[in-house]
Order: structure tokens, then sequence, then C-alpha cells
């Protein structure tokens, strides 16, 4: 502080520096260790004190000399720049989030009536990351909304779809819930884009599930044909046997072994049918909305300190520029004789 | 924010110039019997202080002399007989001022 103090003082007048300075300075070392003992909050204030009352009495200093004035100005010109840097800072990094929460809702029906078909939600998660974290549907997006466009024009697509990969969140939330985030600078927008990510969602799950039931139910169709003709095979091979007074042992084993890899598939056929039938008529684990996309208010930082930060940083920038001037050597006026009038 | 008593006269110089009436001081000094004076109230930076001390010599209201005792060589200021005057007609009128303060405030008690 003492420093601070000490090089503050340069900023009055050569000649009120040369009268007053060193007593200010020994008075502002007494008044501090007075300060110091009451406490660290007091010693605070104190310097707040000080420094600002030191400024503010500089400025009230007239006339001006040209040496202060040109630290002056160099100090409010390094205002400006934080001015600037902080317009700037916030600007850019000025962000808001927009959070939407899904959940895998249970299926209508008790799995003590159906087959149960159900769903992991980190498999879910890597699945639905894997279609919308796609290159096509992030572009497709950004082109929707306009997204990035200080980027695009800086940047290839590509890094602005690795800048949005990084902006977007899909994760398990909770035993049955996952969230859908994404962080913009515009809160509209950011909650436009997890809108339309959570109907993305929506619109992938039908179709996967449908996708997967059909599979299952034409493999299992398929799986039920040929148990069907092994089955029939053990049976004629039996008979065939019987009928030459044979018909145990071996082919007696291979016929039930086939009855039950009939049965099996039929059962499984059977389910994936209901499970169809469910789908069809939403009656499965479908997805609920449980928190729809939220419009953020305030950002995901606080753009108040950036801003602090960068006006304090310029006056200080400048401070520190008038400071080294004052070192320079200074021209001197040349003396100008009264007039008598 | 400062209290002004009258166009030219605020409450720190007011305070600074009651400081020096009974005799002279040196700046930490003053900064300690203005925080007394003002019961706590008013703590001057050393900035706000020299500040009022060079427009107050400027108007010759005070006088700055060295210390002769003073162990660093200190500067001391005094009340001039000119800043005598400008206390004396400032204490007077705010006793004036108080007095119509008074008169006004048990009127309306009454």
């Amino acid at each position: 502080m003492r420093t601070l103090y000490s090089v503050l003082l340069r900023l009055y007048p050569k000649s009120l520096q040369e009268q007053y300075a060193r007593e200010m300075f020994e008075v502002h070392c007494d008044a501090a260790l007075k300060a110091r003992s009451a406490g660290t909050w007091h010693y605070a204030l104190f310097c707040f004190r000080e420094v600002f009352g030191l400024l503010f009495d500089v400025t009230k200093t007239a006339p001006l000399g040209r040496t202060s004035m040109t630290r002056f100005r160099w100090i409010a010109l390094g205002g400006l720049v934080g001015l600037a840097i902080a317009a700037f800072t916030v600007n850019y990094t000025e962000a808001y989030r927009s959070t939407a929460v899904l959940r895998i809702g249970q299926p209508r029906i008790s799995n003590r009536y159906v087959a149960g078909n159900p769903i992991d939600p980190q498999a879910l998660v890597r699945r639905m990351k894997e279609t919308l974290f796609s290159r096509a549907s992030l572009v497709n997006i950004v082109q929707t909304y306009a997204l990035y466009p200080r980027e695009i024009k800086r940047v290839p697509i590509e890094d602005v779809i690795e800048t949005m990969r990084q902006d977007l969140e899909i994760k398990v939330a909770g035993e049955d819930t996952f969230r859908i985030g994404f962080t913009y600078r515009d809160n509209i927008l950011a909650q436009k884009v997890v809108r339309e990510l959570v109907e993305r969602i929506f619109s992938e799950y039908e179709q996967s599930r449908k996708s997967e039931v059909t599979m299952a139910r034409e493999f299992l169709s398929s799986r039920v044909e040929d148990t069907a003709r092994e089955w029939a095979d053990a049976e004629a091979a039996m008979k065939k046997a019987q009928a030459v007074g044979g018909g145990g042992g071996r082919l007696q084993l291979d016929l039930e072994l086939a009855r039950d890899h009939y049965k099996s598939a039929s059962d499984k056929l059977s389910e994936a049918r209901t499970a169809a039938v469910m789908e069809a008529r939403k009656l499965g684990p479908n997805l609920e909305m449980l928190d729809p996309a939220s419009l953020p208010l305030s950002t995901t930082h606080n753009s108040g300190i950036a801003f602090l930060t960068g006006i304090g940083g310029g006056f200080v920038l400048g401070f520190l520029v008038s400071v080294l001037l004052s070192f320079l050597p200074t021209r001197t006026e040349p003396h100008r004789p009264e007039l008598n009038t | 924010m400062r209290h002004v008593v009258e166009p030219n006269i605020s409450e720190s110089v007011l305070l600074i110039l009651l400081s020096l009436a009974p005799e002279p001081r040196h700046g930490y000094a003053i900064l300690k019997d203005v925080e007394d004076l003002s019961q706590g109230r008013v703590k001057l930076s050393t900035g706000t202080l020299y500040g009022a001390l060079r427009r107050m010599l400027e108007d010759k209201w005070i006088e700055r002399f060295h210390e002769p005792d003073a162990t660093r060589g200190r500067q001391a200021y005094r009340l001039s007989s000119n800043g005598h005057r400008v206390l004396a007609a400032e204490v007077s009128r705010m006793k004036q001022l108080t007095r119509v303060a008074a008169k006004r405030l048990v009127g309306k008690e009454a």
C-alpha cells in the first residue's frame, strides 16, 4: 500500500509534490499503522479511502500541470481501453444454458401380464448421442437456427460443429431420467435448440423402438419357421424309424429338442408381437417430458465480474503507462515575462 | 456525503478549523482530532485533508510552519487571524441557526 500511495503521489503537479508529498506520505504511514492495528476490515476501508481520496484530490488540483494532464489522458485512455475490453469480454463470454429433463416411463401394462421390454438409460443416452451429435444432425441445427454466425465466418464448419458438441450435453440424471442441455450466448436460441433436440429425441426413440420390435418380430418369425421345419424333419425321421421297428434313443431326443426349440421360438415371437402391439398403441415404456426446455434468464457465469475486471485492468494499464511516463524527462516551458498592464 | 454548512465551508473544513483553534497541529494530529471531534463520523483521507489544507492556505485561513521540536522535522498548521475570524463567524452563524431551530422545534412540540 505504501508503494502504491507513493506512486499515486506522483500524479500531483511537480510543485505540489515538492511541497506536500513527503508530508502526506508520512501522515499516510502513521494512519496506516493505526488502521492496521484496528483489524483487516478497517485497514481495507482505510486503503480504499486513501486511494480514492487522493485520486479525487488530484482531480481537483488546479491548475493541472502539463505532466499531470498527460498522465490523466493516459489513465482516461486506459479506462476507455478497459471499457472496450470489458464490453468485448462480456459480449463474447456471456452464455445461457437451457435444459430439459426426460424420463423413461414405465409400461402401461404390468410386467405380470406382459413381458416388458426394459430400457437401459445409459444405452439410450449413448445411442441418442450417436444420432444427435452426428455431423449431419448438428449442421442441420446450426443452419436451421443460424447458430454461431461469428464462428462460421472465421473457422471451418467442422470446428463450429466441434464447438457445438462441447456446448451440448445429454447425460443420465437419475435412475430413469436424463438431461439435455445447450449453452449459447442467446437464451432464446438456446431454448429453441433444446426444444428441437427433445423433439428429435422423441422421434428417434419412437422410430428406434418400432424398428427394434419389427426386426425382433421378423427374426423370430423366421426362427419359428426354421424350428418348425426342424421339428417336422425330426418327426418324419421318427416315423420312418418306427415303421422299421426302431425310433428310440437318439431320434426321440432329437424330436424333443426340436419341439422345445419350436416352443421357445414361438413364445418369443408371441412376446415380440405383443410388444409390437404395445408400441403401436403407445403402451410400452415411452419417453415422458419431466421438465420442458427452460428459458434461462441469467448467464452461466457472472458477467459483472468480467466487466469490472476489464475496466479495472484498463485503468491499471493506463495508470502504469502514466507512471512510466512520469519517469521520462519532461520538457520545460520557457519563462513568459508578465505583461504590465 | 459531506454536510455543507456554508457555501464555502464544508463540514470537513469546519472540523479542521476547529481542530486548529486551540493549538497548532501537524497533519496526522489533525486527522485524529477531526475523527474525535465528529465522534468517528468523519474520517478524512490524507488526500482530502491536504486538499483542504492547501485551499485554506491559499485563502490564508491557516499558516504552515516548521515544527521546531519535532523529531521528524514535520510541518505544522495553525489558525491565522483571518482563520479565527472565519471560524468565529461560522460558529456564530451556526449558533443563531441552532437557536432558531430550537425555537421552531419547541413551538411545534407545544
